[in-house]
């Protein structure tokens, strides 16, 4: 069991070395109104202080040394129903800067965690919106394991963006900008971090507030709490047979406070962590309630569709609105000078050069922009096309140019030179765009009094940034809810299309809600990066890779990966042209290509040894050995997990009989370790007549331990559909300076006749703290699929798209 | 002036006759469960029943929608009771993200009402929506265990 104090300034364990960023919360209880809690202000000021809590995210279960805490609580009495909110610590928000905020928020940015109702139904807030990953139901899990909730009684609502400022000296989270940081929780959604950031938070809030609810039923009964047991939101006291549901004890519960300790529980006892969950939220999905950005509306808004300039970098030089302010409807006609700053950078304010039409409906602002005439300043690469940028990138390799060496183990020279085998091949993979299913949108309310945004967005502190910036506004005056995202795959981190709806709604002192065509977004993504890579592994006399060299062009990033810390020379080479193209987070950044050059590289090796490809991956990383991870998203990547998923994956998959698959049938294997989760797919395909058919995907994985099972199966089934759709057909072309495709026409993405019918996913069990899945599957799947091409055909896949190269 | 009925709802419309019916659906009719998508009638996410079949409403101007029946994902469901289709949905956990799947739960509605077991083959050759989540594993199950819905409530 973990022991959790709540005492007042107890100081129950020290730090932990290890353990991931410092994340500090407090915890607040109120009694709150109606069916939707909204406190008002007045009772907002009733809130009394208790405590507070600092806590250090462990990265196990197992939390022995890993955090202090003093907690937090406040209570306030609106009636009808209990309200628990937790906060990030050290909370920070002064009395001006909270009661400023409430004068233009509504109570909601209480952020909200859990709500009992006196029918003794529960609402959990989810702090991370939800854009398919599955947050929004495990998220809320993790509350409800420790308050012993009934959850098939319990729904899920969106929490909004709390920001606090940061005190001086006080350590904020990555997410911190300019002295803010979120208050309450970490509420962006990015490098699938959601779940592992979070456990441990969430877990201690619904530990609290069963601690309350136990306590108030023990005074009301006159039983030691030993006598009391909870179960689907009810406390028993099975001595006497009797029970009260959590809503019959809500006042009590608020009247109480927090000096005594409360327990986690031991996961051996988890009901709800661990089971399989159905997705929150899908019966509001599957009768179209409108719960998406491009949903949202502020009463009195106008339409806006922006020409941008499709010239990279380019900016609109002049304009003939004259057709355009014919249409009717059409009310203005704007200019928006390029702004750009990279992602993460100083800035949250970008704009695209881009001239706008401004219209009553969505329709007239679209046929006005048709009408429109725009003479475009085609920037400094109007030249750019996709022939001109490889062979600018071949180049640089051929002549060792303009590289940088981003990680040297050993003497990768010496290695190559006195190794019995050199293997060297190229890989190219081409340039994805996101084509979130949900076209980009925002609906932005400048006036003064207003300051509000709604839209989907991966990180809704950015948005707060950006309208400060553009405004002069503090940014904890800024009302931000975030909708469901249409999807995010990264495409939703940076704030372009939030900052022409808050640009223009500041331009015209009203709401203004702007909407993408898809011809915007394919044409104006941020890309993944495409690339050229060569590698080379030096192999002894004894078939051991004693040397690997990658030199990595145009992509660059994310190369700390396997086989880094495993063969002792080790160099991996940066070459990035520059060119005019955007480039971004795409599912599993960087490691979706990476996965792919060296899992089919390692292929080919083991392949010119006459080997079995799973034999050398496993002489590779056994024994195990836990190698501190370089790279962003992990701590440690230990090669013994990686090696489990494959072993599991290979017996699930009949690997070994592999070879008796009859002629056209391939089977393949690969594995990647991606932001501390680990998974490996073998793939089962057919090719008769140059026609591919994927027959099989079955994968393992080890996320730690699993939090909704069905929803991780449900990353992972994804991750490796979205995976093998980029690697069929998925690419970008540039010419003249600009993307020559527009629209699925000709970005042609798979659909369900393409799908591989048969999916098996085997989870690992694991005690492990739990580790993210939105992107684990991705990398592995299409280096996987192309081996098993190889192994059907002889052919070796060295670029994306596969396309037609198996008819050739 | 054009009418129709949305969801056996009698409407009229005498806007600009160009005007997609998307566009009417979802910023006139206020029904936003009809999505947008592409506008070139590739994705399928804001495919409708028009007359009984599904149709992608991006494409479909309002002055082809004169006398013409539309039904939309809001009309689906039979009041409180989800249409087997909806119900299959959540029963096999298909949504993700969500936002392609009216438009899937449209589509596979229209090919249950043509072709009550249809085969693997029958999916392939006409649910052709697009989902970047990859949720088609779902999808794919979920159209059979909606025709099985289908057949029990039948029964």
């Amino acid at each position: 069991m973990q022991g959790v104090s709540t005492a007042f300034g107890a100081l129950l364990m020290s730090r932990g070395a290890g353990g991931g960023a410092v994340r500090s919360f407090a915890l607040s209880c109120c009694l709150s109104g109606a069916d939707r809690s909204r406190p008002t202000d007045a009772l907002r000021q009733k809130l009394i202080l208790i405590g507070y809590a600092t806590f250090q995210m462990g990265e196990r279960d197992d939390m022995t040394g890993s955090y202090d805490r003093r907690n937090f609580l406040k209570i306030g009495m609106v009636g009808g129903s209990l309200t628990a909110t937790l906060t990030l610590a050290g909370c920070g928000r002064t009395e001006s800067a909270a009661s400023r905020s409430a004068a233009t928020l509504t109570g909601e940015q209480l952020s909200v965690f859990v709500r009992i109702n006196s029918d003794n139904s529960i609402v959990i807030g989810a702090p991370t919106m939800e854009m398919g990953q599955g947050t929004f139901t495990s998220m809320p899990m993790m509350i409800a394991e420790e308050l012993d909730a009934d959850w098939s009684r319990t729904t899920v609502e969106l929490m909004p963006l709390g920001l606090k400022k940061l005190k001086p000296g006080e350590e904020g989270s990555d997410a911190a900008k300019n002295g803010y940081d979120y208050a309450y929780a970490y509420q962006g959604a990015g490098g699938s971090q959601s779940v592992r950031r979070n456990y441990m938070t969430l877990r201690e809030a619904g530990a609290v507030v069963r601690s309350r609810l136990v306590r108030a039923a023990a005074s009301r009964l006159g039983v030691p709490l030993s006598a009391l047991r909870t179960q689907d939101s009810y406390v028993f006291h099975d001595a006497e047979d009797r029970s009260i549901p959590y809503g019959d004890l809500i006042e009590d519960a608020a009247a109480l406070s927090d000096d005594v300790a409360v327990t986690l529980k031991n996961p051996a006892d988890f009901k709800i962590i661990g089971s399989s969950s159905p997705i929150k939220g899908a019966r509001e999905i599957v009768t179209g309630e409108p719960v998406f950005g491009i949903d949202q509306e502020i009463p009195g808004m106008v339409h806006a569709v922006l020409a941008r300039c499709p010239y990279f970098e380019g900016t609109p030089v002049s304009f003939d609105a004259t057709a355009a302010r014919d249409v009717p409807g059409v009310i203005d006609v704007i200019q928006i000078d390029r702004k750009w700053s990279e992602p993460g950078g100083d800035s949250e304010v970008m704009l695209h050069g881009a001239v706008a039409v401004v219209a009553e409906s969505l329709w007239a602002a679209i046929k006005g922009r048709r009408a429109l005439t725009v003479e475009w300043d085609q920037g400094e690469f109007a030249e750019d096309s996709t022939e001109s940028i490889n062979a600018k990138l071949q180049s640089m390799l051929d002549n060792d140019e303009g590289g940088s060496e981003v990680r040297v183990d050993g003497d990768v020279t010496a290695a190559l030179s006195a190794a019995e085998t050199v293997i060297e091949a190229e890989y190219g993979f081409s340039v994805w765009t996101h084509a979130c299913m949900e076209p980009h949108s925002a609906v932005a309310d400048m006036r003064e009094d207003r300051r509000k945004v709604i839209a989907s967005h991966q990180f809704p502190e950015r948005i707060a940034h950006c309208v400060a910036e553009i405004t002069g506004c503090d940014p904890l005056d800024v009302a931000v809810e975030t909708a469901r995202l249409g999807g995010g795959f990264g495409r939703k981190f940076p704030p372009d299309y939030i900052s022409e709806a808050v640009w223009l709604s500041h331009e015209l002192k009203r709401p203004v809600k702007v909407t993408w065509m898809r011809e915007d977004d394919i044409r104006h993504d941020a890309y993944n990066r495409g690339g050229v890579s060569r590698l080379r592994a030096g192999v002894d006399g004894e078939g051991r890779i004693t040397a690997w060299d990658h030199a990595i062009g145009g992509h660059g990033f994310h190369i700390h990966v396997f086989p880094a810390g495993i063969v002792p020379n080790f160099r991996a080479r940066n070459y990035r042209p520059r060119n005019g193209m955007w480039f971004g987070a795409w599912r599993g950044p960087g490691h979706n290509t990476m996965g792919f050059m060296i899992q089919s590289f390692l292929d080919e090796t083991a392949t010119e040894l006459g080997v079995d490809p799973l034999d050398l991956r496993l002489q590779m990383l056994e024994p195990a050995q836990r190698i501190p991870y370089q790279g962003w998203g992990a701590e440690f990547y230990d090669t013994g997990r990686d090696a489990a998923v494959l072993k599991l994956v290979a017996d699930k998959a009949d690997w070994a009989g592999r070879d008796a698959l009859p002629d056209g049938y391939g089977r393949g294997i690969a594995s990647h370790f991606t932001f501390g989760s680990y998974c490996a797919h073998v793939v089962d395909v057919k090719v008769e007549d140059g026609a591919l058919e994927i027959l099989r995907v079955v994968s393992a994985i080890d996320c730690g331990r699993a939090v909704n099972r069905l929803g991780v199966m449900a990353q992972i089934e994804g991750g490796a559909m979205d995976g093998i759709s980029a690697a069929l057909h998925q690419a970008i072309h540039v010419q003249n300076g600009q993307v020559v495709e527009k629209n699925f026409d000709t970005y042609r993405m798979m659909r369900i006749d393409e799908a591989p019918k048969d999916i098996e996913v085997h989870i690992v069990e694991s005690e492990e703290h739990p580790t993210g899945t939105g992107e684990l599957s991705l990398p592995p799947v299409i280096p996987a699929l192309t081996n098993a091409i190889f192994h059907a055909t002889g052919k070796r896949i060295r670029n994306l798209p596969i396309a037609d190269q198996l008819r050739a | 002036m054009v009418k129709f009925t949305i969801n056996q709802k009698e409407m009229s419309f005498d806007g600009d006759p160009e005007t997609p019916l998307l566009w009417y659906l979802r910023e006139e009719a206020g029904l936003k469960g009809t999505k947008f998508g592409c506008g070139i009638a590739q994705c399928g996410a804001c495919t409708v029943h028009f007359n009984g079949r599904a149709f992608r409403s991006c494409i479909l101007p309002m002055s082809a929608v004169d006398g013409a029946d539309i039904l939309t994902i809001e009309g689906l469901a039979d009041g409180d009771e989800l249409h087997p289709v909806q119900q299959a949905w959540i029963e096999e956990d298909a949504p993700q993200c969500g936002y392609c799947q009216a438009g899937q739960i449209m589509a596979t509605a229209d090919l249950l009402s043509r072709n009550p077991v249809p085969s693997d083959e029958d999916i392939d050759a006409n649910i052709t929506n697009l989902c970047r989540c990859g949720s088609y594993y779902r999808i794919r199950k979920a159209i059979h265990r909606a025709a099985e819905i289908k057949r029990e409530r039948e029964a």
